[in-house]
Formats: structure tokens, sequence, C-alpha cells
């Protein structure tokens, strides 16, 4: 008998070994360096089915998804396979399909997965695509459109640069809010602030009144001490006014960690203080962006918030919009950067990349002839881009829309319009408001309507004077190129920044101190990464 | 055939005569365990560098050519030759055809010896368009004399490896040492013959319907549990989205000397597991000496309803309670009170300061399963004979001498059994750390597991390699803590863990 | 005599004094896990929660249960919860009872390589990211057969339950034999039967530790409608992911997500203790 067991586990052993063994090893590897050759763009034709990977910002399926992929299939003729993944994962499916070699034709990044993806060798360069396009060439383009598509120009598998994204809009960004009501209760009036170019000082001293005259522990919460993507610094801008939170190329065209130098200490200094203060919400921490907003909207006086960093344009509105329905005061007042700081910083803008799986079938030109250098045609498939499908999310024809009531009894609003009229209809997932826009922010495309826009009427001044504001007062963030030891080592080194960040917030750690750790636990990767970074130009 | 002993007519295949029990065939012996040790060594070896790079690891490079073996050889058919040997050889020992194995083991032996001399190897020095890996090939000797990009190379720890494996294999076949650990049951051989003399065959027909019920089982042991396993090969590749490449031991060089927060979250493993063992297994017996001397039973038993309910709550829910009445604002339940009461003027944020963080974790493991560690203390007590404490109220021992000199001496071999059982499980914490801490504690609460988790699911350029290599590191003391446990307990108990 | 009496008299004061002072220990300590839980109640029923220090409901609503029954977005996690502890709980009882039903046939060739290679499984894993990958290439990501599947072989319990087997009297498998019982037949009309109890403590142990499940979804499950309730309700917690409701706050309906996450066992387990601690013990003792 024992044989015999003996017997059964060698079979076991043998067939489990080989069994996973043989999977090992040999791993593909095709290297036809196959140069792009010239393209005559004139005679591309359509590329048949293709799949597309994208984020929540197209309407989701939720929220009349359907339609608006109908409706662009009856614009442009094209058959696409959408994949839709949550929201709030979408860079780890990203991140995961990438992983298994299941690669979509186009797919949505942000400026960090671009550089990283176009790096490894899985994006197709469009740039002579760019520089041939209908929307390129059509003199529709604002001013600022070089420079944003400029960030996608990022370094590929074969160490040449090249542009492997394109943005159809602007990043946005982000300025500051305060509340009329509490800069009211500190004995301040909105002429204060508004329209003018505080220094940090002034601007301290205001927010220290509005602390002292409110029941709240707190005047700004912000979310996180820190942001995730460039500009990092953004939801507390007046805190770290100067100081660069990464690696950066200075005026001497070298690059140095904008964490280690001195303007880094300060603002770390100012914001332990601002905490000691009771100025900045301790709770900051970890906090999410709706945690943080609803802070600003809390009804609560102990937990309300006066001054909020958030995002221009649209959201200046929805702000407003929020705070009336909880029936606070409404009213805002967006300040100009202070002094110290200069501008506000524009992000970088989430670009379409077309992938190397649809390079290898042929139907890179195509995607980019009749899917990409569409989007901004000036025409119907922009508005299906930007305001959603006709009759769904929008319309022009004499009808009374009536918006849904949350409650009974709520008052019924409704508003009627005439044949030609451009007016959005009620959004399928929640009939109680209107549809806002679609993928791409009328205020942020970076090329106009062929004549006026639409949809220009539906946007409230509130949002275009914000907008305009901002786009003066604002400058668009440089991209970080990726290499390879960059990109093994931000991780770790993002990791003790933001852990100096929160301690020193927190008054856990002095700055010396924070300094100090930082050095010791990533500094010799700083250093490895500089070192690439700076032979980048060799 | 007939019994040589007793003369009695044998049946077919019979290995013990039925009626006097003496040995019929030639005994088979032992297994030759060593002898497979040194196969599995010689397979370990074939992925362990055969030569190496002499640079120095820095931290934040990913040296290129760093290292060549089996895993980039060119030609992998010759790996899959060799392992194939392997193979052979193993079943060779299993079959009791030991002899025949070292053939299996030299020709294996010969095979590497071919791949080493006269194959080309892969070296990996970029990415191309598409997502597939630029190579350039080497032979080993070129590399070796002439060195690649500035480095010199010399002869890797496989090479080592592989001539231990290679000889254990051969001496193995020689040694038994099974013979030492095989333990007489005692039983007379004739009552086994019935099962013993049946042929494998007729066994196997007999049990056909049991080895259908455990398929399975046993699929999903092999795909969950041994699939897995054989993923560990992935530690010593560089695999950033997907295409991973051979890159020897460069990820245990770096993780061992100079990744802080490896350290540190092997110092966290360490520290939070054992005295949050500690803690628990300390009040869990204090509670259940309490608990045992309640008289009143419905009272006892409500208690005990009560005391067991946390540890069916989740960790989401116990961070979901915890975090409602910890919380930071003015009118949280326990800051609230404090300041009320005057101990602190401004709110303390229990759950992410890292000078509470421990604390407060400690207090929610003692919350969640002080009252269920209990119930093997209970069960323990009630065993005790009521008659001993009653000798001792005779004798005038008052309750804190009955404790001492009955009570506990009982309870010791119970005490030391769960801790045993939990010391094995030490480098297995994770959920309850995964779902209470924040980044921001992350230097007192970042724990092995969640590094890994953390490290790997951070960024889209995470090196599943790396985090492979972490994870192995932590089966690998796991795996040593929980032979360590087995060889305790059975020294105090008198049987294993496992 | 009045030494005696001496004697007996200090013997009942000391016999009064421990039991009071035991008995308000342990009422102290029930407080403390009580308490907690009390409030968490208090918060969900209460519209204007704000984490006060009261101990009972301000201003009673049941609006935060009815949100989490209108709510798709948060009775979806529900029933995912309820489905993956069903199906879950089910297949990891049809594993673990046939693997132990085999692990008792001490004379089945390949018995001891069976058993070894469960044994193995316990001193050494593949660890989190081959697990990972594994799961990956089965194409099981998003999909809940990956948090089923991996959870319902669990060879702690499967030993457990072989333990449990063990104790069923040879004479009864041998006398079903002599009956021309096949071994199928043996499973269904002996073995189980006889294991009532044993089913229902590793049952319990399985349903637990599926309704309990956070790790598997967080790292299998990335698509929104296939969350559990666990996930949902940490997301909740701590990101504040709460749907917007004008007539409670969000306190007050993480709260009662909080009970609802908690309520099943709660409800059943005062019934079922005696199920829960016969598993520990004779995981314990007899392992």
């Amino acid at each position: 008998m024992k044989k015999t067991i003996k017997k059964l586990t060698a079979v076991g052993l043998t067939l489990t070994s080989v069994m996973g063994l043989v999977a090992c090893g040999a791993s593909n590897s095709s290297s036809d360096d196959s140069k792009s050759k010239s393209v005559d763009w004139s005679s591309v034709e359509k590329p048949g089915t293709f799949s597309v990977m994208v984020d929540g910002t197209v309407v989701k399926d939720t929220n009349g998804g359907q339609a608006f992929y109908d409706y662009l299939a009856e614009l442009t003729g094209l058959d696409i396979e959408w994949i839709r993944p949550e929201h709030s994962a979408y860079y780890d499916q990203v991140a995961s399909t990438f992983a298994s070699g299941d690669i979509p034709d186009v797919v949505l990044l942000s400026s960090d997965y671009l550089a990283l993806y176009a790096n490894n060798g899985y994006l197709w360069d469009m740039t002579d695509a760019w520089e041939n396009s209908e929307t390129k060439n059509s003199g529709r383009l604002i001013s600022a459109a070089e420079k944003i598509e400029a960030a996608n120009v990022v370094l590929g598998a074969d160490g040449e640069y090249a542009m492997y994204g394109y943005s159809p809009f602007r990043g946005n960004g982000c300025c500051t809010y305060i509340k009329a009501s509490w800069l009211k209760a500190a004995g301040l009036s909105v002429d204060d602030v508004k329209d003018k170019t505080l220094t940090y000082s002034e601007y301290y001293d205001i927010l220290k009144k509005m602390k002292a005259a409110a029941a709240s522990d707190y005047v700004i919460s912000a979310p996180g001490w820190i942001g995730t993507e460039a500009p990092y610094t953004n939801y507390l801008p007046e805190f770290y006014q100067d100081a660069e939170y990464t690696f950066y190329k200075n005026a001497d065209g070298e690059y140095v960690d904008g964490f280690s130098e001195e303007a880094m200490q300060n603002a770390l200094q100012r914001i332990q203080d601002a905490v000691k203060d009771g100025i900045i919400d301790s709770e900051t921490e970890g906090q999410t962006t709706s945690q943080a907003r609803n802070k600003f909207y809390s009804t609560d006086p102990s937990t309300e918030s006066g001054v909020f960093t958030y995002w221009a344009g649209t959201w200046a509105d929805t702000l407003v919009t929020n705070l009336a329905n909880k029936g606070l005061d409404s009213e805002l007042v967006a300040i100009y950067p202070i002094e110290e700081l200069g501008t506000y910083t524009e992000r970088l803008s989430t670009a379409w990349c077309i992938t190397s799986a649809a390079a290898d079938a042929g139907k890179a030109e195509g995607i980019y002839k009749y899917f990409i250098d569409t989007m901004l045609d000036g025409g119907d498939v922009q508005m299906a881009w930007e305001y959603g499908a006709k009759g769904t999310h929008w319309d022009d024809k004499a009808e009374t829309v009536t918006l849904a009531t949350a409650k009974e009894g709520d008052a019924v609003k409704s508003y009627t319009y005439s044949e030609g009229e451009f007016h959005f209809l009620p959004s399928p997932e929640d009939p109680t408001t209107l549809m806002k826009k679609n993928h791409i922010d009328p205020v942020l495309a970076i090329a106009s309507f062929n004549g006026t826009d639409p949809g220009a009427k539906s946007l409230t001044e509130n949002v275009t004077e914000n907008f305009e504001m901002f786009s003066s007062h604002s400058d668009v963030a440089t991209p970080l190129p990726m290499t390879e030891t960059l990109g093994n080592n931000i991780t770790d080194i993002n990791t003790a920044r933001n852990e100096v960040i929160s301690k020193v917030a927190l008054n856990q750690m002095t700055v010396e101190d924070g300094m100090k750790y930082y050095k010791d636990t990533v500094g010799s990767k700083v250093e490895a990464v500089l070192k690439s970074l700076n032979s980048l130009g060799e | 055939m007939q019994c040589k002993s007793c003369n009695s007519e044998l049946p077919k295949n019979a290995k013990i005569c039925p009626k006097c029990g003496a040995q019929v065939s030639k005994p088979a012996g032992n297994l030759k365990v060593i002898s497979i040790f040194g196969f599995v060594i010689m397979l370990i070896a074939s992925m362990l560098p055969f030569v190496q790079s002499g640079e120095e690891v820095l931290d934040g490079y990913v040296p290129k050519a760093f290292a060549f073996s089996f895993m980039n050889i060119s030609v992998p058919v010759m790996w899959y030759l060799f392992i194939l040997l392997l193979v052979v050889g193993v079943l060779l020992v299993v079959a009791k055809k030991e002899i025949f194995s070292i053939c299996a083991s030299v020709a294996a032996m010969i095979v590497w010896v071919i791949s080493y001399f006269g194959f080309t190897y892969e070296i990996v020095v970029g990415k191309t368009t598409g997502g597939g890996l630029r190579k350039e090939y080497t032979t080993l000797m070129d590399i070796l004399n002439n060195g690649y990009d500035g480095n010199t190379y010399h002869i890797g720890v496989g090479v080592y490896v592989m001539v231990i494996g290679l000889i254990v294999a051969i001496a193995g076949v020689f040694i038994d040492v099974l013979k030492h650990f095989k333990k007489d049951l005692g039983v007379d051989s004739k009552y086994l013959s019935n099962s013993i003399n049946q042929s494998l065959g007729l066994k196997l027909y007999y049990y056909r319907g049991f080895y259908l019920m455990y398929l399975p089982v046993l699929i999903m042991i092999l795909i969950f549990n041994y699939w897995p396993m054989l993923g560990c090969r992935y530690a010593f590749t560089r695999y950033v989205i997907g295409n991973p490449y051979y890159i020897g031991l460069y990820h245990f060089q770096t993780m061992l000397t100079n990744d802080t927060f490896f350290w540190r979250a092997f110092r966290n493993t360490l520290i939070l597991s054992i005295v949050k063992l500690i803690l628990n297994t300390g009040f869990a017996v204090i509670i259940s000496l309490l608990l045992n001397e309640i008289v009143n039973m419905p009272f006892k038993k409500t208690v005990q309803t009560i005391v067991y309910l946390p540890h069916f709550m989740s960790w989401v829910v116990i961070f979901s309670v915890f975090r409602m009445i910890l919380s930071v604002n003015s009118s949280g339940v326990i800051n609230g009170f404090l300041i009320n009461v005057g101990l602190i003027d401004s709110p303390i944020s229990f759950l992410a300061d890292t000078r509470y963080w421990r604390g407060t974790f400690y207090v929610m493991n003692l919350w969640k399963d002080t009252g269920w560690g209990t119930v093997l203390f209970l069960a323990t007590l009630s065993g005790i004979s009521p008659d001993l404490y009653e000798a001792a109220q005779i004798d005038g021992a008052n309750r804190f001498k009955r404790l001492i000199y009955i009570t506990l001496p009982a309870l010791a071999n119970t005490i030391i059994t769960v801790f045993i059982l939990n010391l094995a499980k030490v480098m297995n914490l994770f959920e309850s750390v995964f779902v209470t801490k924040s980044s921001a504690v992350d230097s007192v609460a970042s724990v092995l597991q969640t590094y890994v988790y953390d490290k790997t699911f951070a960024g889209g350029n995470s090196d599943y390699g790396y985090t492979t290599a972490v994870g192995l590191f932590k089966s690998f003391v796991g795996m040593i803590l929980v032979l360590g446990c087995n060889y305790a307990s059975k020294k105090v108990r008198g049987r294993g863990i496992v | 005599m009045s030494d005696d009496k001496i004697v007996v008299r200090k013997k009942k004061k000391k016999f009064k004094v421990f039991p009071l002072v035991n008995g308000l220990i342990f009422i102290l300590i029930s407080l403390i896990i009580i308490i907690p839980i009390w409030k968490v109640l208090c918060d969900s029923l209460d519209a204007r929660s704000a984490y006060g220090l009261n101990l009972h409901p301000v201003e009673f609503t049941l609006g935060g249960y009815q949100a989490i029954i209108n709510r798709t977005s948060l009775y979806m996690p529900f029933v995912i919860s309820v489905v993956t502890t069903i199906v879950g709980t089910f297949c990891g009882l049809l594993l673990v009872t046939l693997g132990g039903y085999v692990l008792i046939q001490w004379e089945m060739p390949g018995r001891n390589f069976f058993a070894y290679m469960l044994l193995f499984t316990m001193i050494f894993d593949g660890g989190m990211i081959p697990k990972y990958l594994v799961i990956k290439e089965l194409g099981l990501m998003n999909t809940l057969w990956a948090v089923i599947l991996p959870m319902s072989i669990n060879v702690y319990n499967l030993v457990l339950m072989r333990n449990f087997f063990e104790g069923i009297p040879e004479s009864l498998f041998e006398a079903a034999q002599i009956d021309g019982c096949s071994p199928m037949g043996i499973f269904f009309k002996i073995v189980l039967p006889l294991s009532k109890a044993a089913l229902a403590s590793i049952g319990l142990m399985f349903s637990v530790s599926f309704w309990n499940d956070y790790t598997n979804f967080k790292l299998y499950i990335s698509k929104n409608n296939l969350y559990n309730f666990q996930i949902r309700l940490r997301s909740m917690v701590s990101d504040s992911d709460i749907p917007n409701d004008s007539s409670v706050s969000p306190e007050t309906i993480s709260s009662a997500a909080t009970i609802v996450a908690v309520l099943p066992f709660a409800i059943i387990y005062p019934f079922c203790q005696k199920y829960f601690v016969q598993g520990v013990n004779v995981g314990a003792v007899k392992e």
C-alpha cells in the first residue's frame, strides 16, 4: 500500500510541476521596429469595429449612455464597442487591462498614465496625425490649445519624444471661494476680497477674523493635505504658494526635487501654523473631495467650513446651487490668486490615446481620422460630445420641459422653449435636475463651433465669469517626463512626502525633522530619479 | 506459493502471511526523501542566477543584464528538458528504483552544463512599441570574460546550489532517514494482511466512488492553493504591466538592503500581532477566571452571550463603530467626554495619529475578541474537578491560593496551546489592519500584507515581481513560524498544530 | 463553638463581597460592549445624529432604514452579500463534507497523499499577488465566483469536519456496508444525518466569514454593482460615499447601514451560540 501511495505522490508531483512550469519562461517577444511611414491622410478609410475604454466623464450608462452611443454612431457611422469601468476604479481597471494584454483600441488616460504607457510602448504615435488633422488646421482652436497638446508629447519606448495623446479640452483648475456670509460675520465685506490681489498676510488676517467669528472648529477643510495628481498643491494653494511638490525643471534647466527645497519647508511651516490656529481642519488628512464638499455645505455650524478651494467654471455654479438647496446663504466670492502664489495652476488634461493594439490591427489612422478628429468638428459631433444625444440630453424643438420633484409638495419647475431654441432635458439619472454637459465641458473645449456655440445660452453667467477670471489668472502645469527610474520609485517617494506633510501639518514633527526623515527614507531614491531625469537631455 | 515460516498456502499478491504474520515478499525500503529533497534543490537552483553581475545594488536603479539562469535562456526547451529529467528522477526514487535515479540526476546535470556553455541568454534592454521587450543575446562565457555595459560578472549562486543539489540527490539515494521516524504501531502484522495483501487495482476499483467524491476538493486545492505557489517564480522577475523578465535575486537584494518601508512593515507586523496576542490572551484568561466564579447561571449565560457578540462583527463594522465613537469633532463620544472632564483641550484623532493608532488598534482587538477568547479557557475550567477545590478549602486555602495552586496549573496547558496556535498566524495579520488604517498612520500601522497590497495596487507602474518577492518572504517566515510552533506544540502537548 | 461561628461569619462575609464586585465587573464589561452598539443604534434612528453624547434618539426617524430599502446603491450590496453568503456556505459545506469523508477512509490508496497535500497548504502559501494573478488568468475577475470559490475551499474547516466524522462509530459504517450501501449512500444516509451539529457549526463559521468578507471583494471586484455590503459600508464610513438625502443626515444612513450589517448574525447568534462554541472547542482540542 505504501508503495502505491508513493507512486501516486510522484504522479501528483509530476503533474503539478509540469503543469506550472510549462507555463513558465517563454515570454512572447516580437521586436519589429516598424517606423511610422508617411500616411496619405485623405485616403484613410473608416476603421471598422473598435473598442473604446473611457471613465465616467462620458455620460454613464445609467444617464442615457446608450442614447449617446446610438446618436454618435448615427452621426459618424462608426461601430464602437464601449468599455465603461466604474469611475472610481477606472485606473485600476486600466492597469489590469494593460497588464493582462487584452488592450482596447482607444483609451482615455490621465497625464501620468499617458506617460507611463507611452514609455512602455503601448501607445500609438499621433504626432503626424495631429499635424495633418482637420481640427488643428480648422482655425477654430483657442490660443492655449498648442500648450495643452504639448503636455501630451512624452517619451516613447524608442526614446524619442512624440505626441501620444490628444486632449479635446483643457484641464481646468481650482480657485478659492469664500462665503460672503462668513465675511460679513467677520465684519468684512465682499469688496474687501473681490477683484483684488491680496498678500498672504492680508489673506491670513481675513481667515483669522473669520475663525474668530465662526462657531466651527476650522475655516478651511480641504480634500487632503496634498492632491494625488499634478498640480498637487491645488487644494491649498495659498499655503503652498510657490513650493513644488515633486521634481521639476528649474530656471537653470536642471531637474531638481521641489520637495526638499526651502520653499516647501516654508509652506509646511505655514500649514502647521494654520492648523494650530484652527484655520485648517485637522481632519483634512485622508479626506475625500465629497467629504470636504459636504463640510462646505454643512448645515451644522460646528462642522461648516467657510473657505473652499475647488474647481473653477461649472463648479462655481454647482457649489452655489448646492448651498442654496441646503438653505444656506449661497453668495460666494472667487478670489484672485494671492500675490505670493501669482497664478492658479491649470491641471493637465486627460487625453485620448490610440493603443498599439489598434496600430497592429491597422486601424489607428482610421480611428484617429474618424473618431478622435471629429470630436471637435465644430458641428453635430462636437454637439454630441459637449451636450449629449439629441432628444435624450438636449433638444431644440418647441416644448415645455418639466422637472420631477424630489419630494411631494415641492414647487414644480418647468421651462418652455420655442422651436430651434437649444435647451437641456432633465437628466435621465436624476430627473429633478437638468443635464449639464457630456464629456467635453463647453467652457473648456479647445476648439469653438463653426459660428456660435448653440448651447452657449445654457451656461450661466456665473460659470463663464468665473472661468474667465480663472483663465486670466492661471497657468498650465508642466508635465514631468516619465523615466523608468521615476516610474519605479515615485510611489515610494510620494508615500514618504505625504507622510511628512501630514505629520508636520498635525504638529507631530517639526519641519526640520520631517525633512531629515524624508532624506533618510527615500534620499537615495530621489537622487536616482534626479540622475535619470537630468541624463534625459544628453 | 507457500509461506516459509508456517507453510500455509498464500493468496495471490500476498505480502504478509495472513496466518502467522511473517513477511513473505522482500520488504520495500523506506522512501529516500533526502534524494527527493536534492531534486527539489536542483529545481530551485535552475531559477537562481548562474552568472551574476558584480555591480552594487543601488537604491532606485533597476540594472540591465543583472543575472542569467534557465529563466532567460534563449531556448527554454532546455529548461523543460532539465525539469523533465528531474521529474523522472523523482519518479524513479518513488518507485524504489533509486539507483536509476542517479542516471536521471546526472543526465539533468549534463543538460545543465550544455545549456551553460552552449546556448545564448537574453538581455532585456528596453521596451518596444507594441508593448514587447527589446532583447539582446549573449553567451555566458562572453559575458564572464568581457562583461556588459561596464560591469563585470561572476559565477552566480545558482551554480553552487546546483552542485549541492546534485550531491544531495545522489547521496540521498543511500541514506534512509525515515527509519528513525517510523513508529511501530505495535499491531500484529497478520491483522494487517487483509488490507495489505489486496492488489492496488482492486483497491482503486473498490474506492472509485471516493475518488470521484474527492475530485472537486482536489481540483479546488490545485487551483487555489498550488497554482499560486508556482506563481512564486515571478519573485525572480521584473513584472511591470505584463512581460515579466528574469532579474535574478535583485528583488531580494533591494528588499533586504534598501527598502526601509519593507523593514518598517516587518517590524510593525511583529509588534502589532505579538502585543495584540499577549493582551488578548491575558485579558481572556482574567475574564474567564472571573466568569467562572459567577454562580448565578442565567447571569453568567447573559454575560457570555454579550461578550461573545463582537466576535461575529466584521472588521468593517468594528471600524465603523469605533470611528463613530472616536470622532474627532468636539461632539464625539470619547473626545467630548475627555474634554468635558478636562483631561484634554482639543480632540484627539485616535485613528489618524501615529501616537494613538496602535493603542486604538489594541483596544479594538480587545473589544472584538477577548470575549470569544474565553471559550476555550472556560471549557478547560469547567473540566476541573470540584473535589479539588473542596479539598483545598478544607485545607484552609483561600480563594487566591486556590487560584494559584489549582486553577492556573490546570489552565497553563490551554494558555500555551492558544499562544502557540496564534503565534503561528502572526505573519497573516491583514484585514484588521487593512480596514482600520489610513495612509496617515502607515509608519506605525503598515504590515507586510498591507504593504504588498498598497505597493501593488497603488499605481500602474508597480512591479508585481517585487511584491511577489515580499509575499514570498512573508510566506517563508510564516512557514518557519508554523513549523517552529508545531515543534513547540509537540513538545508541550504531545501533538502538532498542523 | 464561638470559634466556629467566627469562621462561618468570615466566610459568609467574603462570600458576599466578592460576587458583588465580580458581578459589578461583568456589568461594566457588558456595558463596554453594549454602549457603542447602542449608540450606533440610536444614531441610526436619529434624524439629526451628529455624534452627540446622547444615548437616545433625539429626533426619531426611520429614514436611515428607508434609504437602505429604497436606494439601489444601498440594497444591491445587501443582496450581493446575501447571495454570496448562501452560495458560498453551500459550496463550502459541500467541499468540506466531501473532503472530510474521503479523509477518514484510512485504507484508501492515496489517502495519505491527499492529507499531506492539504497539510502543506497550511504551512506554505503562494501569497497575495500570485493568487491574484491566478484569479485573473482564470477570468474570474469581477465575477462573484472570485469571491466564493477561493474562500469555500477552507482547509481548516475541512480538517475540523474530518474530526467530527471520526467521532462516528466505525460499526455503523460496517453495518451499512454489509447492507450493500454505496459510498455515496453511506455519506447521505449515515454520515450527514449524524453530523447535523457539525454541519450547523461549520456552516455558521462559513456564513460568518462570507458575510464579513471584505478583503476578497476589495482584491477581485472593482465593479460598483458587484460590491457587497461590507465594502459599501466601508466606503460610506471612511469616504462619506453616502447618497444625498434631504430628510436625514448622512451619519444616520451610515449608522443604519452598520446596524444592518450586524443584524443577521445578531438575530440568529443567541440561538446558535452552542454551535459556534462547539466549533472552537473541537478545533482546538482535536485538530
